[in-house]
């Protein structure tokens, strides 16, 4: 009897147990699409950050831990990240995930590559022979490649199969409707130079051209001789330059002061307009997979070439998408019309042209550059958090606080209260202007740990002159006034 | 081979035109029968009509989609057919039956202010002189060729990979390391046999055209034969865990300079003559994660070997040796282009301790008499990014740093100073695959009691022709 019991109670704990899927993924892209499949049922390790080059990483002990540690990896293969995981596998000693192992899973295996080369031969630059292998900026691979991803996680998991098989649907679908609305807005678009060959696959699916590459051959940075003849092949031409964050700005600034410098001065002939070539750098660092969630939900807040300013134009055009799980940084010196952008959505300043589209229902906190302290009615801080109706479990920073006046408070003190007003609430937006005023090192550490706890299903907007305090945290910065 | 309808129709019209007048005026049911067949003729031609409408429909008509590729419909888009559950191969540009190829050839200028003897002095340093060092890089003043590298690797089976690497030098052939290695232990073990760099420490399983400098550090030049590679066994176990912890023993046949120099009896016949494995390590890594842009490693080990023999003209030593170390290494990796920004500090410590008796001497009142030496050597090193595919590396490193001591037993114990040397290098990687280094090195040497002293310099490349190597950590 009693090991029927024991018998049972282990059969209980055996079901009861969490049926996780540990998964490693290599970029933070192929990290989201995981999530994205996989839900509550799997755990995500994205093993290089988003503003890291995927070819270039090094091999380190922590990669080696959680592929030991993984059920599946998930990489971008066809040798985009030849130079570092074969050694980082080797190091892990995790028969499960080698190739040719349920364990294994390499998005460029699931989908035909475009750009194959005739010949491997490097002196053609750092090429890859059997296609391009960028294809996580393809929505329409990524949702083939999310369907196949279903199909393998339903073989570790067989319990949640159906529940991948529809998130993987539905992924494909969400996508779907983007790239309908992608291919409107880039319809007629003059062309793109890019950095690297990384987004082929998406300019492809758009029917943009590409007019250039900044890099002379894949891999190499570019050369004086290379530029020049870049721009006297886009003279007169429009259009925007690509590149990203671990890709050097100089090729393209030069490029595009260059082809600002073809607009020619005035009378010699030909149209002095739309010669401009645009710089748009697609800024990847959404930071740690905890944010990566599902991307393709409906933006919190939209701005869309967003002029604000108050008698005449401040700043702008600006476009940006929040997604919940996002933090975003508007970044710039004082007097750059960070906060005359902030105003827009809040009715301080005037919108003169574009758009801000806030998502249904949406509900904003609002922390104010010069917080009021009411001297008059001296309440406690915990009060004031009632008040302000932030019932969150304070966190460690804040606690000895609690009990205090407000007005015994340091300044930097009372800030990091107001901003935990704001994060502590219910608002699925929360707007931080210059939340470090006043702050020391240690509230300023303190709030980062705020930022970088902030909850999934919201999206905060932090308007501030100094990001550096944001280097912990995972965020988006936009340099507003550049 | 789109057909010509209209034409076709004319043809078949004439046919009929010349064929109906020849038999007009015979009886009427032969011209019944006659109009049956020409309506027969008639409706074969409405129908070969619709066919060729058909075909020529179905030439001008995009083709029928394949299969619908759901919500996301991409003409050019054809999923691979795999399965439900997704490929689970590779795609490669590696030939899947043949071992991955890479050569690395390498050559240097070398010049120095000793007419050529600035690389030996450390080996003649006191304490040290006399001793089995490493053999250091050799170099004559002005042009050499280096040792090119041949790796073959690839895995054998599902059970072993195979690496082998050999180093072609103008003199002759050597096996660097030629090992297999389990591929599918479970619980994280892995078994390596063959002869290979031992994992101790960090610097010593880096091969030379992996290090930031030219040369070896003193430490493993001088204590150590210049690395560890002998013929043995290695087992190592990953635990699975939170954070990264390494534990590795090894079995070595024992046969190294600086621990384990084996002459036997055929050098002199009061030698011991030992069976392997003679020389056993051990050693444990230690990796927390400090994020993504940040990696720190630090590593204890150490080694006994059973049998270590030294011989001068004077006398022979038989004994054991015993060292023990640490290691040291943080990496940050920026996310700026072309590794600007990336640092590299590592540091390692390294204390050897051989227990000797004088088994052969001149002056035979002296046999048997111990001659223990404890001896240490450190180096520490930075390499900084300063620009996209440049570097800049400094070193500072000194045997007998600490320790430095011949103890003689009854006759007494000397100790003497340590010997050290500075190096600065400056790196630059057009690609991955391509490095030129030029590099100065200020060092003294301790002689006789005399700090000698010499400068050397080095301009070297390298160059790496095939598969991409993977970068260890």
């Amino acid at each position: 009897m009693k090991k029927t019991m024991l018998l049972s109670l282990l059969l209980l704990g055996a079901l009861s147990a969490e049926a996780t899927v540990n998964v490693a993924a290599t970029t933070s892209n192929l990290g989201m699409l995981v999530r994205t499949i996989g839900g509550d049922a799997v755990k995500v390790t994205v093993l290089a950050p988003p503003d890291r080059d995927p070819h270039f990483l090094q091999a380190k002990p922590s990669m080696m831990i959680a592929l030991r540690n993984a059920d599946l990896l998930v990489s971008v293969g066809a040798e985009l990240e030849q130079g570092w995981l074969p050694s980082a596998l080797s190091g892990a000693s995790n028969p499960k995930i080698l190739v040719g192992q349920p364990g294994y899973f390499e998005a460029c295996a699931q989908v035909p590559l475009i750009d194959k080369a005739d010949a491997a031969d490097r002196s053609r630059g750092d090429v890859h022979p059997m296609g391009n292998p960028h294809v996580f900026l393809d929505p329409e691979r990524m949702s083939e490649i999310g369907r196949a991803l279903a199909g393998r996680l339903a073989q570790l998991d067989p319990a949640g199969g159906a529940r991948f098989k529809a998130s993987a649907e539905q992924f494909a679908t969400k996508a779907g409707e983007r790239v309908a609305q992608w291919k409107k807005t880039a319809a007629g678009a003059p062309g793109v130079v890019l950095y690297h060959k990384d987004a082929n696959y998406l300019l492809a699916l758009l029917g943009a051209p590409i007019l250039g590459y900044i890099e002379p051959l894949p891999g190499i940075p570019p050369s004086a001789d290379h530029l020049s003849r870049l721009v006297g092949q886009l003279k007169g031409r429009r259009g925007a330059i690509l590149f990203t964050d671990y890709q050097s700005a100089q090729g393209p600034d030069f490029l595009a002061s260059q082809a600002r410098l073809a607009e020619g001065p005035a009378g010699a002939g030909g149209p002095a307009e739309g010669r401009r070539f645009g710089l748009l750098r697609h800024d990847r660092r959404l930071g740690q997979g905890r944010r990566l969630g599902p991307v393709m939900a409906d933006p919190l807040l939209s701005y869309r070439e967003v002029v604000a300013g108050y008698t005449g134009p401040v700043v702008g055009p600006v476009s940006f998408d929040l997604h919940p799980g996002d933090v975003l940084a508007l970044v710039g010196p004082n007097g750059c019309g960070k906060s005359t952008l902030i105003g827009a959505l809040t009715g301080a300043s005037r919108i003169l042209s574009g758009e801000v589209v806030r998502g249904d229902g949406l509900s904003i906190a609002y922390q104010r550059q010069r917080p009021v302290r009411d001297t008059d009615v001296p309440l406690r801080a915990d009060e004031l958090l009632h008040l302000t109706r932030a019932d969150a479990e304070p966190p460690e920073s804040l606690r000895p606080l609690l009990g205090l006046r407000v007005d015994r408070l340091s300044g930097g003190q009372f800030q990091l209260l107001n901003v935990w007003a704001c994060l502590g609430g219910e608002a699925r937006l929360v707007v931080l202007d210059e939340p470090t005023n006043n702050m020391d090192p240690s509230a300023v550490r303190a709030l980062a740990d705020l930022l970088h706890a902030s909850r999934s299903d919201r999206a905060v907007l932090v308007v501030t002159h100094d990001a550096r305090f944001l280097d912990g945290v995972s965020a988006r910065i936009l340099e507003v006034g550049r | 081979m789109r057909f010509p309808f209209p034409f076709a129709g004319a043809a078949v019209a004439l046919a009929l035109a010349l064929a109906i007048p020849a038999v007009g005026q015979d009886a009427p049911d032969e011209r019944k029968a006659l109009e049956e067949k020409l309506r027969a003729l008639e409706e074969k031609q409405e129908e070969t009509k619709k066919a060729l409408e058909a075909l020529k429909a179905s030439l001008e008509a995009p083709p029928p989609a394949p299969r619908s590729t759901g919500p996301v419909e991409a003409p050019g888009l054809k999923p691979l057919d795999l399965g439900s559950s997704g490929s689970t191969g590779q795609v490669s540009s590696g030939t899947s039956f043949n071992p991955a190829l890479s050569v690395i050839p390498e050559g240097l200028y070398y010049n120095d202010n000793r007419s050529g003897g600035a690389a030996g002095l450390f080996g003649a340093a006191d304490g040290f002189a006399g001793t089995p060092v490493g053999e250091g890089r050799d170099l004559s003043r002005g042009l050499n060729l280096g040792e090119t590298e041949l790796t073959f690797s690839g895995a054998v089976d599902p059970y072993f990979d195979v690496t082998a690497i050999a180093a072609f030098a103008t003199d002759g052939v050597g096996i660097e390391e030629a090992y297999g290695r389990t591929r599918s232990l479970p619980a994280g073990l892995a078994v390596k046999a063959g002869k290979f760099y031992s994992d101790v420490g960090y610097a010593n399983k880096q091969h030379p055209h992996q290090w930031d400098f030219v040369d070896q550090n003193l430490p493993y030049e001088i204590l150590l034969g210049g690395g560890l590679n002998d013929v043995g066994v290695q087992v190592t176990w990953l635990p699975k865990a939170p954070v990264y912890l390494l534990l590795g023993v090894e079995a070595f046949q024992g046969d190294n300079p600086g621990v384990a120099n084996v002459l036997g009896p055929d050098a002199n016949p009061a030698f011991a003559d030992g069976a392997g494995p003679r020389l056993f390590t051990g050693f444990a890594k230690v990796s927390p994660d400090i994020g993504y842009s940040d990696a720190l490693q630090i590593g204890l080990f150490g080694g006994r070997s059973s049998l270590h023999q030294e011989q001068t003209e004077q006398e022979g030593l038989d004994g054991t040796a015993w060292f023990a170390g640490t290691d040291w290494v943080f990496k940050h990796d920026s996310p700026e282009p072309f590794g600007k920004n990336d640092l590299v500090f590592q540091a390692e410590y390294l204390y050897r301790d051989k227990s000797l008796d004088r088994v052969a001497a001149e002056d035979p009142a002296l046999v048997g008499r111990p001659s223990t030496a404890r001896q240490d050597g450190f180096y520490v090193q930075g390499t900084w990014g300063f620009a996209p595919r440049f570097t800049v590396s400094g070193r500072y490193d000194a045997v007998g740093a600490f320790v430095n001591q011949i103890d003689l037993g009854d006759l007494g114990s000397t100790g003497y100073d340590a010997s050290r040397r500075i190096s600065a290098a400056l790196t630059f990687n057009p690609t991955e695959f391509s490095r030129l280094r030029a590099q100065f090195n200020r060092g003294d040497a301790v002689i006789g009691g005399v700090r000698e002293s010499f400068s050397q310099f080095f301009l070297q490349y390298q160059l790496s022709l095939g598969v991409h190597g993977a970068h260890k950590f």
